[in-house]
């Protein structure tokens, strides 16, 4: 069940990362920047992109770790990803 | 200044010194001893191909123009790779099962390996790569020039073609491309030599831009007046562009296109999908690619700002990172840079060409001379030298076109503009190739359709006008549309003004491509060899795709003729090889073999590997003579694997069900042993509680009987000890009963509305007796009224009896105290007996209601009070609770719901029946 929560996990990734560099986020931060006169939406999107590629390093790494040696998936029909 | 021929030498010297770690990559590659070339890490290097000299210089350039919106190019692309387990996995699992060569080939596979889609992506793919290319000549040029000369010799004077920097850097790129690229023609595009390149290029484009980038934040300091802080850091630049908003339309747009670029540039498609060895690097690739993507832009919001700052607005902003370290008079960092930058420009150029020399070749060349009845090339004896020169002719062709352009174009135009265009003639891939692998009912005139139109509106609203802008000619033409029709203004199409040039192209060449891909495709009929195709991409996933594939071949051939095809086209040694490595995976000897459909498929992946999967099937066709599949056969081909796939569904959901239902026949048959092994103990325990009074009778009989010489009064004593204990004999049965009795669910309850404090009170005063024999104090502190509950009177006050009994029998304070009372919470009334006594030990609080004899201590009573109590309560839906007394004494509470009007006595007997379970 681990490995299926991982690959769902993994699956939502790039999407949480779209909706966060997106407006209307892209346009509150921007909007924040301009108020604060501090580049705060700079800092915003290099911490999002950092914080996306530490997700998917975790994440990448455990699913490499529960594959072991990484069956090909389509000798897998019938089992679905479970651990 | 640096003299040019040193800066030229020193590039030579970096060429070289690629050419020798290519040169032995290759050679170790082709001993075996690639293990360092196969490693993970040197695959998302490869990626970085992705970073041309356009991110190199042109990224500064953009932020220092547009803001932030920079950092989108890689942005898009990192959202791509952290899911990349999902669409690039895909593209790889398929490109490696059918042995794709390309981006054009993809398509044309994918769509019935189709020749024409194939020429067609091809062509899209040569038109959108040359300003790009030129780009990369363009930037190495000035950038050469910058250094050199202090200045771009372009932007000054006309030059002659020889005297034209870029003249050179194309020649010398196109003679390492030639050298590398085109050395073999494999099975399978791999170029281990390439790679290993790229893959050194990536870390010294990296390590040049990050000591820029570090100079700048730790090296300049600003010199004005009041402040003296890190330059970039000086207030008089916080308005400049860098730290500006930038558009939002346009911010996402870029996002989306670079997302759609990583997949879509034909030389992405080569590094992260051709070349790829092992389908599990994209593990490491995800989350390694956009980091090296974050490091290589940390810097370039500094570098823009002090670039700003200390060259100023008039410079090219293209040039800062050479500019910056050149203007405080640090030349030999701006030699690194341009090394730099000149490396990421060589990366691109050579993929970019390897990658499209692959499909001019296979797909726009080889088709057209395959056909061609003069040449009559498919009697030839040996095809492989003559692909190769196509492939070093198509080099030569593409550096030229890209030249062109560059001269053509070079007086306007900055770097990152010029990008954009070329990322939105990639994103017409797009849908053809991503509705490829989920779509089924994609077809070929629909993807033909929509890659044409994408086209087309591409080459009007963008590419048009970067032309006309740098001509100068029919600048009316923008401003005043075609012959004065002013919604057919190629950068206001349809009126849609005032829209960012780049985002207005970018949604009229999607919507137009996606339209035509899916209303074409809906209209037309899928052809056999599609819909087969067509499911074997869909479902790269979930079959064995050979199985099938292979048998979409009817005919007769004899296993000669395939080799001598395969020969001509792979090489001598490549065929033999394969050929043997095949017959062993069969089991069998070379000799053995037999053309099976198995076999030409086998042989046509092979091919396919060399000049493309639509080429092939033309010449395996001619020696084969077999007839394609027809519509009937592709069906149950397909039939037969849905039915696999649906019975492997439907047993799998079976053995799920099976696994559930065994699951839950273990735990019932885990109770069903626990309540066996409770009886058991409940039947030894009464045994034993119905011997001891029995014992003690039996003996006092005897005695009885035996002995002559009793006194009247020991007799009469003994008589009484016979009859207590027959009592409590009977007592005890008549609880087994009362409890078996509830077991079965028929307690007779007389249930009337009754206040509970009488009831009180009359087992209070009933016990008042018993706790002045035991010298326990019993307080009434029950109010004179309570609301009504509905409850049979003589079972309540057994309840109450039996625990006021308990706390007063087991009472062994030094001032043995009882106290009865009662309250209202809520709906509820709240019966209760507390005590100083003992209490509970926290072992019994668990067991204490169920239906078994107490453990140990005295043996007084059956220990089957508080489950017949329980059971009772319940039968009258309220409940018993044990709760902390005073002190360490216990406190037990029986619950009653309050009788509303409607719940007259008549609604309770279905609680008695199961209260009995």
């Amino acid at each position: 069940m681990r490995g299926r929560r991982l690959t769902e996990v993994a699956f939502l990734l790039p999407w949480i990362g779209a909706f966060l560099l997106t407006p209307p986020f892209v346009v509150i931060l921007q909007a924040w920047s301009e108020l604060s006169g501090l580049p705060l939406f700079i800092v915003y999107v290099f911490t999002c992109w950092m914080a996306l590629i530490v997700a998917g390093g975790v994440v990448y790494s455990r699913l490499d770790r529960l594959d072991g040696v990484d069956r090909p998936p389509d000798r897998r029909l019938g089992r679905r990803d479970s651990d | 200044m640096l003299t040019s021929g040193f800066v030229l030498t020193l590039a030579g010297g970096y060429l070289a010194l690629l050419f020798v770690l290519a040169f032995v990559t290759d050679r170790m590659a082709a001993r075996g001893r690639a293990g360092l070339i196969s490693s993970p890490i040197v695959y998302t290097l490869s990626l970085t191909v992705y970073c041309t000299s356009w991110t190199f210089f042109g990224a500064v350039g953009s932020a220092a123009r547009n803001g932030p919106e920079f950092a989108t190019i890689y942005l898009g692309p990192t959202l791509v790779f952290v899911g990349a387990w999902f669409l690039l996995r895909k593209l790889v699992r398929i490109s490696k099962t059918h042995r794709i060569t390309s981006i054009a080939d993809f398509i044309s596979s994918r769509y019935g390996k189709s020749t024409r889609i194939a020429a067609i992506v091809a062509l899209i793919a040569v038109a959108s790569t040359t300003p790009y290319i030129a780009l990369q000549l363009k930037a190495v040029a000035t950038s050469l020039d910058t250094l050199t000369i202090g200045r771009s010799v372009l932007t000054a004077e006309a030059q002659g073609l020889f005297d034209d920097t870029a003249f050179w850097v194309a020649a010398s790129m196109a003679a390492f491309v030639i050298i590398f690229g085109t050395r073999n023609i494999g099975a399978d595009e791999h170029h281990p030599g390439v790679v290993a390149a790229i893959a050194f290029e990536s870390l010294v484009k990296l390590a040049a831009f990050i000591a820029v980038g570090l100079f700048v934040v730790l090296g300049l300091k600003a010199t004005g007046a009041e402040y003296a802080g890190p330059l970039w850091l000086d207030p008089m630049l916080r308005e400049t562009p860098p730290f500006q908003a930038s558009d939002p339309a346009r911010w996402t747009a870029m996002l989306f296109l670079s997302a759609a670029a990583i997949v879509c540039l034909p030389r992405q498609f080569q590094v992260t999908i051709v070349e790829v060895t092992d389908e599990r690097h994209l593990k490491t690739a995800s989350w390694l690619f956009p980091l090296y993507m974050l490091l290589m832009s940390l810097f370039t919001v500094p570098i823009a700002v002090a670039g700003l700052g200390l060259v100023g607005d008039g410079a090219n902003p293209d040039l800062f990172v050479l500019t910056v370290p050149m203007s405080v008079g640090e030349e030999w960092l701006a030699l690194a840079a341009f090394i730099g930058g000149f490396s990421s420009a060589t990366s691109m150029v050579i993929v970019a060409c390897i990658a499209l020399s692959i499909m001019i070749s296979n797909h726009i060349v080889m088709p057209l001379l395959l056909r061609s009845p003069w040449l009559r090339l498919h009697e030839m004896s040996d095809l492989t030298g003559l692909l190769l020169a196509v492939r070093r002719l198509s080099i030569v062709l593409i550096l030229s076109l890209g030249f062109i352009y560059y001269r053509v174009s070079a007086h306007s135009d900055a770097l990152a503009a010029i990008g954009l265009i070329s990322f939105v003639g990639a994103a017409q891939f797009l849908p053809a190739m991503v509705g490829g692998v989920y779509w089924r009912g994609g077809t070929e005139r629909g993807a033909t359709a929509g890659l044409i139109a994408g086209f087309v509106v591409w080459t009007y609203t963008l590419l048009l006008p970067s032309i006309v802008r740098v001509g100068g000619a029919a600048t009316g033409l923008l401003t005043e549309g075609p012959f004065g029709l002013g919604f057919l203004r190629p950068e206001a199409l349809f009126h849609l003004d005032r829209w960012d040039p780049l985002v207005h192209a970018l949604f009229w060449t999607l919507t137009a491509n996606v339209v035509a891909y899916v209303a074409v495709s809906l209209v037309s009929t899928l052809k056999p060899l599609e819909q087969l195709q067509g499911s074997l991409f869909v479902d790269a996933f979930r079959r064995r795709p050979f199985a099938d594939a292979s048998r979409a071949w009817s005919g007769d051939t004899a296993v000669e003729d395939l080799m001598a095809l395969a020969r001509r086209i792979i090489g001598r040694d490549h065929a033999y090889r394969a050929f043997r490595d095949y017959a062993r995976s069969m089991g069998r000897d070379v000799r053995e073999l037999v053309a099976d459909a198995a076999l030409i498929s086998f042989v046509e992946r092979q091919l396919a590997g060399s000049i493309g999967a639509a080429s092939a099937r033309v010449l395996v066709l001619r020696i084969a003579g077999g007839e394609t599949i027809s519509l009937d056969e592709v069906i149950t081909i397909l039939d037969e694997t849905q039915q696999a796939i649906e019975y492997g569904r439907q047993l799998e959901q079976k053995s799920a069900e099976l696994e559930a239902t065994a699951e839950q026949l273990r735990r019932a048959n885990t109770q069903l042993k626990q309540i066996d092994t409770m009886k058991d103990d409940f039947l030894n325990r009464v045994s034993h509680e119905l011997r001891t009074p029995m014992t003690s009778i039996r003996s006092f009989a005897e005695v009885l009987l035996e002995e002559e010489g009793l006194t009247q009064e020991d007799r009469e004593r003994f008589v009484g000890i016979i009859h207590q204990e027959s009592l409590r004999l009977t007592r005890l049965l008549d609880e087994i009963l009362d409890l078996n009795r509830m077991d079965a669910g028929d307690l007779d309850l007389r249930l009337v509305r009754l206040d509970p404090a009488t009831t009180l009170h009359e087992s209070v005063a009933a016990m008042a007796g018993f706790a002045h024999q035991r010298g326990v104090t019993l307080e009434d502190a029950v109010p004179a009224k309570l609301p009504e509950v509905i409850a049979d009177a003589d079972r309540l006050k057994q309840v109450l009896i039996n625990l006021i009994h308990n706390a007063i029998k087991f009472n062994d304070a030094r001032e043995p105290e009882v106290r009865v009372s009662a309250e209202v919470s809520g709906r509820e009334v709240v019966l209760s007996v507390s005590d100083n006594g003992p209490g509970v030990p926290a072992a019994d609080q668990t067991v204490l209601f169920r239906k078994l004899p107490r453990r140990g201590g005295e043996r007084e009573g059956s220990g089957l009070g508080l489950a017949i109590c329980r059971q009772i309560v319940e039968a009258h839906r309220g409940r018993i609770e044990l709760r902390p007394g005073v002190g360490k004494g216990a406190r037990f509470e029986v619950v009653l719901p309050q009788a509303t009007t409607k719940n007259e006595a008549s609604s309770l007997p279905a609680a008695v029946a199961s209260a009995g379970s």
